[in-house]
């Protein structure tokens, strides 16, 4: 039998009335780099059906049930989670001698742990050193940084949702510094 | 309240819980907790918390932290401590404790819950802002607690209100630009043995504030006199609150000795606890307000102009009298008294604001160094800012005039020993700087950083200068301030680590075949934050057994390994091409689609800073692969070439490391085994030939084969994404044991490479080489600009002698020669300083299987072109383990096997 393995083996931990934390393996990701205001990216847009944010740290929402994001990382960097189908629809593009747009699949390049609960935010001021309240990162905004040194965009799901976006190799070692955080949180 | 005991140097004493060790010691008896650390002389307590100059205590209990003052230790259960003389040390044994640490970011911040703290807290609060209070004292109030008084009730609503953070035990130990502010919360140390298990002992909060208040109060400072260390003479805040509100006991009389009315108010507290307070002596010429009233209503005696010159002790030392003088005409009196409660005035704390560089302003109503600063960013309130109440004239005054020898026993600095003698002789060296002051006479260098010290320092200054030129003299504002740094109070090493400890300490990376190999029993070795099977030892083989049999397998059947930790990057753009050929020093826009290239790039200086093979995915596509080590590097070099020299090309980078892992099978028979996992590509040395790339399945997985080997022997590279990888592998395995397949690590594949003379750009070079240095002219492309082309023509690059790569091959072929070896000519001779110059050393040096002998890699001055030349290795006795060995080895061509590339096919 062909099994798919992600870096943390889909671990959990936790419990939603404090915090629950859990890997959520396997979210296909697809890298955008497209310039704004281009040929090329109204071609990247009119395949999307949706208008790629254009600050960087919004993101938008890319399939009708919301489950699928573009998240824009940069000024011209865009990471899609969620949409499978993205890459294919894309790759198009890749091959137009008229268009400058780079599609990468990146979906075994990070896997995602996700913190849920009245505690989330807690657990993340731990390890995180940027400004978490609402008027500096509300729900629907991304950001970049470290956690326990290693490289992380986190996204602010819901209200008491965070999910962190580790690099693959990064994950155990990023998982493990999330535990050790939400030890007195998780009771 | 609930009483228990406690272990002090081996005795034991009562306690409750909670309260600080110091007033338990002192109602237990003990005036003389230890003796001084360069003079011998016996001391006592002198103060409330943090700014204790005497009472260094070790736990040994707990954690075993030393270099605590007795006076900010909470009584818990099991808690068991010894005193110290200056110098503790650190326990030898692992830290065991949780240390934490986290990011705060609120509307204001507030430093200190005395009254001004929380006054301002509840002005923020009632203007709707969320408000972090922080304390470094066990519960709020500040100086109310320390008389035993309770909050006013509209202040305890404040602690209780939703937008209010109150952290209790913890210091603000620094203050940073941009109001940043780090503090130190000590959770769990009080608690004793009842701790939770999972509790942080401490945790460390990094605090970003829209705001901050700070409100941190104000030290009682001690006076200047002969013999003013003895057990016994106390701070007299500190001696009326361990008598009134700790119920000690053992001062049965007391003197006072006062430059405010602080100490009116000490003395009346002292009297109605029951000590007989004999006088109060007071430097100023008279003095008004309701604590003077209320010692006059008290009946204690009061002498104007008068303070303490000296005093005597018992036999232990502790005080046993006190000699007091008329300011004015000298006379002196005698007086037996077994505490002397002293007050010299208010030192604001002053630390936080000079950390961002303002300098505190002399007040002389104060008799104090303030800080006044109020803005919608940033304010000071309460005793910093000024606000002393106003029941308070202190005078500036810090201690009568000593003679010489008065002057020996008249301590500034009690943990350093340090006298007015000591700073008068600084000044008579010249000094007037307090920084020069501080470093020649060391006050203020102890652990509590001249809390008490500094001020009477400035001050003892200010009259110095008084004395010598008979002028007024100078006010303490043209000494000026000490400048503080952070921390202010002595910090745990652990605490300031947090979690990032022991594994935490620094990222460990991994591939998706890292559970395989520790299940394959993998001695791993660090390449970068990556860890990487070094080799795979079956039961009872040595690391050299294994290599030689991994060296074998790949030479003569079949082995894998996994190369995940290559770097990766994805590059797009119609541009593509273009950047390449200027990145790497050969051509990449003739490489044909489907084929891959080993490229080197250089720095603009012409020196190799990476390698690797890249593959041409699409017109416009290419998969460059970097070093384990350099990808971070490249990728960051990449962007720094597209972003600020050459925006005009249309070239996308994207790192796709961990998403790609790859898994290499190499050796002869790797192209059978291979046959039977790839249905949908011929592998044949025609269809497939070397440094070719293919898009294929196994077992329905995309798969990414690619011809390349790092070892000249027929090898495939089986890429896939990281979900794969370890299917992948396992198929590899379970099909591989027909074929004996063996796994390999890094060992094997540098010993592989070397042997084929192949380059680790970091271990075969310095940072020093040019491709032409690595024998590699053929890499350098001639019809093309790259970076580091035109450095060539340096002439320092083109002088003869340079380090070049060579071969080595030792005399004695089972001697593998030391890496870092150092090379000399065999006729060389040691110079009129003994010593012999090298000309090169050894880069890399293993024993070959293949070869049946040693051999190695090395950097030799004008290398290649000293062919078949014998060179001596010396080994000193460290290198060699033994006596100082001199082997010998012969220059020879840096590849070692099958020049003829016949193996690969």
């Amino acid at each position: 039998m062909i099994t798919k393995q992600s870096p943390l083996a889909g671990v959990h931990t936790g419990s939603a009335e404090t915090v629950a934390i859990l890997e959520l393996p396997g979210l296909p990701m697809i890298d955008l780099r497209v310039a704004p205001g281009t040929a090329s990216y109204k071609a990247v847009t009119a395949i999307l059906h949706i208008d790629l944010p254009l600050k960087t740290g919004a993101t938008v929402a890319v399939s009708p049930d919301g489950e699928a994001h573009a998240l824009c990382l940069g000024p011209d960097w865009w990471l899609i989670v969620g949409d499978k189908d993205a890459e294919l629809k894309l790759t198009t593009l890749r091959s137009n001698e008229e268009y400058h747009v780079s599609v990468v699949d990146v979906s075994g390049q990070r896997t995602s742990i996700e913190l849920e609960g009245p505690h989330a935010r807690e657990v993340l001021a731990h390890l995180w050193e940027q400004d978490l309240r609402d008027r500096s990162f509300p729900v629907g905004f991304v950001s970049q940084g470290l956690i326990a040194k290693a490289p992380v965009i986190v996204f602010h799901v819901a209200p008491s949702t965070y999910r962190l976006m580790v690099r693959s190799s990064f994950a155990v070692h990023a998982w493990k510094a999330v535990v050790d955080a939400a030890e007195e949180a998780i009771v | 309240m609930s009483e228990l005991s406690f272990r002090f140097d081996n005795i034991i004493y009562k306690g409750i819980a909670g309260e600080p060790m110091a007033a338990a010691l002192l109602r237990g008896g003990l005036r003389s907790i230890t003796n001084s650390t360069y003079h011998g002389r016996p001391r006592g307590i002198v103060g409330l918390g943090v700014e204790e100059p005497n009472a260094l205590v070790q736990l040994v209990s707990g954690t075993m932290e030393s270099m605590l003052p007795a006076s900010t230790i909470e009584v818990s259960d099991g808690l068991a401590a010894h005193s110290l003389t200056g110098m503790g040390s650190l326990p030898d044994l692992p830290e065991n404790a949780r240390y934490d640490k986290t990011n705060r970011y609120v509307d204001v911040l507030v430093v200190g819950a005395g009254i001004a703290g929380l006054t301002a807290a509840a002005e923020h609060l009632a203007a709707g802002r969320e408000v972090l209070l922080i304390d470094d004292q066990p519960g709020p109030g500040g100086h109310l607690r320390h008389l035993g008084m309770k909050l006013p009730a509209e202040l305890n609503d404040v602690l209780t209100h939703d937008k209010l953070t109150y952290l209790n035990r913890c210091t603000a130990i620094g203050l940073y630009d941009q109001n940043y502010v780090v503090g130190v919360e000590r959770r769990s140390d009080h608690m004793g043995t009842a701790a939770p298990e999972k509790r942080a002992r401490i945790r460390v909060w990094h605090i970003r504030a829209d705001r901050v208040v700070l409100a941190p109060g104000a030290f009682q400072r001690p006076l200047i006199f002969a013999n003013n260390d003895r057990p016994g003479i106390m701070l007299s805040h500190a001696a009326a609150t361990y008598v009134a509100v700790h119920g000690v006991k053992v001062f049965k009389n007391a003197v006072v000795v006062t430059v405010d009315n602080q100490g009116y108010r000490d003395a009346v507290r002292l009297h109605n606890a029951g000590v007989h307070v004999q006088g109060i002596f007071d430097a100023r010429a008279s003095a008004s307000g309701a604590s003077v009233d209320a010692a006059k209503a008290a009946g204690i005696p009061i002498q104007y102009r008068a303070t303490v010159l000296d005093t005597n002790g018992n036999a232990e030392g502790s005080l046993e009298s006190v000699t007091v003088q008329n300011i004015d005409n000298k006379e002196t009196n005698q007086i037996a008294a077994v505490l002397l409660a002293v007050s010299g005035g208010w030192t604001p704390i002053v630390d936080l604001p000079t950390h961002i560089g303002i300098k505190p302003q002399w007040s002389a109503s104060h008799s104090a160094f303030l800080v006044k600063v109020s803005n919608d960013q940033f304010s000071t309130v309460g005793m910093l800012a000024g606000d002393f109440g106003d029941d308070d004239d202190p005078a500036v005054f810090f201690g009568p005039e000593l003679d010489e020898e008065q002057a020996r026993s008249a301590y500034i600095d009690l943990q350093r020993d340090a006298t007015l003698h000591d700073l008068r002789r600084g000044v008579g060296a010249g000094l007037y700087s307090i920084e020069h002051i501080k470093r020649y006479t060391t006050i203020g260098t102890a652990h509590d950083q001249g809390k008490t010290s500094g001020m009477l320092t400035i001050g003892a200054l200010s009259q110095l200068k008084k004395s010598e030129d008979g002028k007024p003299g100078l006010s303490p504002s043209d000494i000026g301030t000490l400048s503080f740094r952070p921390p202010y109070i002595p910090v745990p090493f652990a605490a300031l680590a947090g979690r990032e400890r022991g594994p935490l300490s620094d990222p460990i990376r991994i591939t998706a075949l890292h559970q395989w190999h520790v299940d394959a029993g993998a001695v791993f070795e660090d390449v970068g934050q990556w860890k990487r099977p070094w080799y795979f030892p079956k039961p009872g083989e040595t690391m050299e057994q294994a290599v030689r049999r991994e060296c074998i397998a790949a030479r003569e059947g079949v082995a894998v390994m996994d190369a995940s930790t290559l770097g990766k990057i994805d590059i797009q753009g119609p541009d593509a091409a273009v950047f390449l050929d200027r990145i790497y020093t050969n051509m990449f826009s003739t490489l044909p689609e489907g084929q891959c290239r080993y490229g080197v790039m250089c720095k603009a200086d012409g020196i190799v800073f990476d390698d690797g093979v890249t593959t041409r995915l699409g017109k416009n596509h290419f998969l460059m692969t970097t070093t384990t080590g350099g990808a971070a590097r490249v990728m960051a070099w990449l962007e720094e070439w597209l972003q600020t020299e050459w925006p005009e090309l249309k070239v996308y980078c994207t790192s796709v490391t961990e998403h790609i892992s790859t898994i290499a099978l190499v050796g002869p028979k790797s192209r059978q085994l291979l046959s039977e996992l790839v249905k949908d590509i011929d592998l044949s040395k025609e269809a497939f030939p070397f440094m070719h790339s293919r898009n294929g399945t196994i077992d329905g997985i995309p798969v990414r084969i690619a011809r390349i080997s790092f070892s000249g022997e027929l090898a495939f590279e089986i890429n896939v994404t990281w979900d794969y990888a370890r299917y992948i592998w396992e198929r590899v395995w379970a099909l591989g044991r027909a074929y004996d397949l063996t796994a390999y690590g890094t060992e094997t594949m540098h010993v592989l490479r070397a042997e084929k003379g192949y380059i680790i750009v970091g271990q075969d070079t310095d940072g020093t080489q040019t491709p032409y240095d690595l024998n590699m002219s053929w890499i350098v492309s001639k019809k093309k600009e790259f970076i580091g082309k035109r450095s060539f023509q340096l002439p320092y690059l083109q002088q003869p002698g340079r380090h070049q790569l060579v071969g080595l091959l030792p005399e004695d072929h089972e001697e593998v020669i030391p890496e870092g070896a150092y090379l000399t000519a065999v006729d060389a001779q040691p110079d009129d300083q003994g010593k012999t110059a090298h000309t090169g050393f050894v880069t890399s040096s293993y024993y070959s299987p293949t070869l049946g002998r040693s051999f190695a890699l090395a950097l030799v001055s004008n290398g290649l072109n000293r062919m078949g030349e014998m060179v001596s290795v010396p080994l000193p006795p460290e290198v060699s383990g033994g006596p100082r060995k001199l082997l010998r080895a012969t220059i020879c061509d840096a590849i070692f096997i099958d020049k003829e590339n016949l193996r690969r096919d």
